[in-house]
């Protein structure tokens, strides 16, 4: 649940904790970590999707004879 | 439709709507705070906490207690808190680098004496905190609200954007924060702060994490920060993480240094065209008329190292001592603070410019009339600078004070004044041959009744104690 009226944005999060030191460096890796792997399955979904428009784009322009 | 927001609520404090638990009004003197549910659970465990009940007891937070009130629109708030008045409401682009400073590490000090009662700040904006004389003072209670496990400081963002970078500048580059803080009511984002102290990420303390990380991460983050505290709670965040960052911020905050205000007054003071005893005289001209009664508020325009603001605060609750150089009000901040002197808050202010009001609709943080009703205005040795750096028509200037509807003490520096020749040296001849005597004391007599008047020893000043026109 977030509770917070302000939207701190994820960066600032993440590098509150790198200013923590040590400790905070180690779980900030591990946060960046894990949201860059869900960056890039959001982006491996997104050119699914792009390839699979593209693909039907193709198929809707490809030409009647 | 769309939500106007704050305009539906005139009857509320209009710089309170941001935090939508908790709303400010005016009953008369009282100053009442509406709590929603949470708010009000919020408050009771706060109320509760040992670090809570520690900062009322020394003055850290403005003074607060629960009370039945009735809210300006009807609204059936779950709980309502009555504060103690500030004197006069000041903004962070009205502060001087000490003040912005003490101010951030108040915030920083109180939330981490909070999270050891498990509570944290919800918020970190610099209007959180106001001066009373030269103390800095919490005064957003509702911001406090138990921490959660897992969770990061949610003000840090606010933080470094309300009082970090600000405070960078001014360390760091010698660049005043006030034009910063006075055009965005939000600070400086983490980006423009990397723009401009570019080229110190290594030289200076806490510029790599806190400010080129922080713009780096900003925009390879960018987005909504939900899934953050997920992964963090995932990844191991534990509270002496948070307690980490904060106290590493204190020290960073405290480390900051102003360099040109670290030196003494030495021959800074503005008063070396003075002789002694003109000084001498002009102070007892302004004892006599502050100790003619007692005023509420006193506005020293261009009060430099404060002397005659400390004349005038024996006669009165609150002096704003308001001068346009940065340096000179941080000097006399720190004077005030080390020598405890109450009553005088200082300020940075430049008369010919003032601060316009600024957030939303203008009215969020509005100008200083709307917050501050002088009974009297010093305004010694002021006239000549408006009227010959900044071209503004005395008859202006004069106008304005009479929109005041206060006493005046004034001090017309005469054509014949040395600081006069000199200000008009680079002007080009002919531009200011209506600043004299008798002109500016022919406007005066069309505004003011004249309740004294003298003329200095050296022949080229004349004081004056105006009274509004009855």
């Amino acid at each position: 649940m977030i509770n917070g009226y302000l939207d701190p944005a994820s960066g600032g999060m993440i590098v509150s904790m790198v200013a923590a030191g040590a400790a905070g460096a180690g779980v900030a890796a591990k946060t960046m970590m894990s949201k860059m792997r869900f960056k890039k399955r959001a982006e491996e979904l997104a050119d699914d999707e792009d390839s699979a428009t593209t693909d039907a784009a193709e198929v809707v322009d490809e030409p009647t004879q | 439709m769309t939500d106007a927001g704050p305009s539906h609520d005139p009857e509320y404090d209009a710089g309170s709507f941001r935090d939508p638990s908790s709303r400010v009004w005016r009953d008369g003197d009282r100053i009442l705070r509406g709590l929603d549910e949470t708010a009000a659970a919020d408050w009771q465990k706060t109320a509760n906490a040992t670090f809570f009940k520690n900062a009322l007891a020394d003055g850290r937070i403005v003074s607060t207690q629960q009370v039945e009130g009735a809210s300006p629109d009807g609204r059936d708030w779950a709980g309502v808190l009555e504060h103690e008045r500030v004197p006069v409401v000041t903004y962070p682009h009205e502060w001087s680098f000490s003040m912005l400073q003490d101010a951030a590490l108040l915030t920083l000090r109180l939330v981490r004496a909070a999270i050891d009662d498990d509570i944290t700040t919800k918020d970190a904006t610099a209007y959180n905190v106001q001066f009373i004389g030269a103390r800095p003072v919490f005064i957003d209670v509702p911001s406090f609200e138990p921490y959660r496990k897992g969770e990061a400081w949610w003000g840090y963002r606010q933080f470094c954007q309300m009082f970090l970078f600000p405070l960078m500048f001014t360390a760091y580059k010698d660049l005043p924060h006030q034009p910063w803080m006075r055009g965005a009511v939000d600070g400086i984002t983490p980006e423009q702060a990397r723009r401009v102290l570019q080229g110190r990420r290594t030289a200076s303390k806490g510029v790599f994490s806190h400010v080129w990380l922080h713009a780096k991460a900003d925009t390879r983050f960018k987005g909504g920060s939900a899934d953050t505290v997920s992964d963090m709670k995932k990844a191991g965040y534990k509270k002496e993480i948070y307690i980490a960052t904060i106290d590493r911020l204190i020290k960073l905050v405290d480390g900051l240094e102003w360099d040109r205000s670290e030196s003494t007054w030495g021959d800074y003071s503005e008063r070396g065209h003075y002789q002694s005893k003109e000084l001498l005289l002009k102070g007892d001209f302004v004892r006599t008329v502050a100790s003619q009664s007692h005023r509420s508020q006193v506005w020293d325009v261009g009060a430099n190292d404060g002397m005659f603001s400390r004349i005038t605060a024996e006669h009165s609750d609150t002096v704003l001592a308001m001068d346009a150089d940065d340096l000179v009000v941080d000097r006399l901040y720190r004077e005030l603070r080390a020598d405890g002197t109450t009553g005088i808050v200082p300020m940075y202010m430049n008369f010919a410019d003032p601060s316009p009001g600024i957030g939303w609709n203008g009215t969020e943080r509005p100008p200083l009339p709307s917050r501050s009703q002088p009974d009297l205005v010093l305004a010694l040795a002021v006239i000549h600078h408006l009227a010959l750096t900044h071209n503004v028509p005395t008859s202006a200037i004069l106008d304005n004070f009479v929109s005041l509807d206060s006493e005046v003490v004034l001090e017309i520096p005469t054509e014949n004044d040395q600081m006069v020749k000199t200000l008009l040296r680079h002007k080009r001849a002919g531009t200011h041959d209506a600043y004299t005597l008798d002109t500016i004391e022919a406007q005066i007599n069309d505004r003011f009744d004249v309740r004294s008047r003298e003329e200095l020893p050296g022949g080229t000043r004349v004081i004056f104690h105006l009274a509004p026109r009855s």
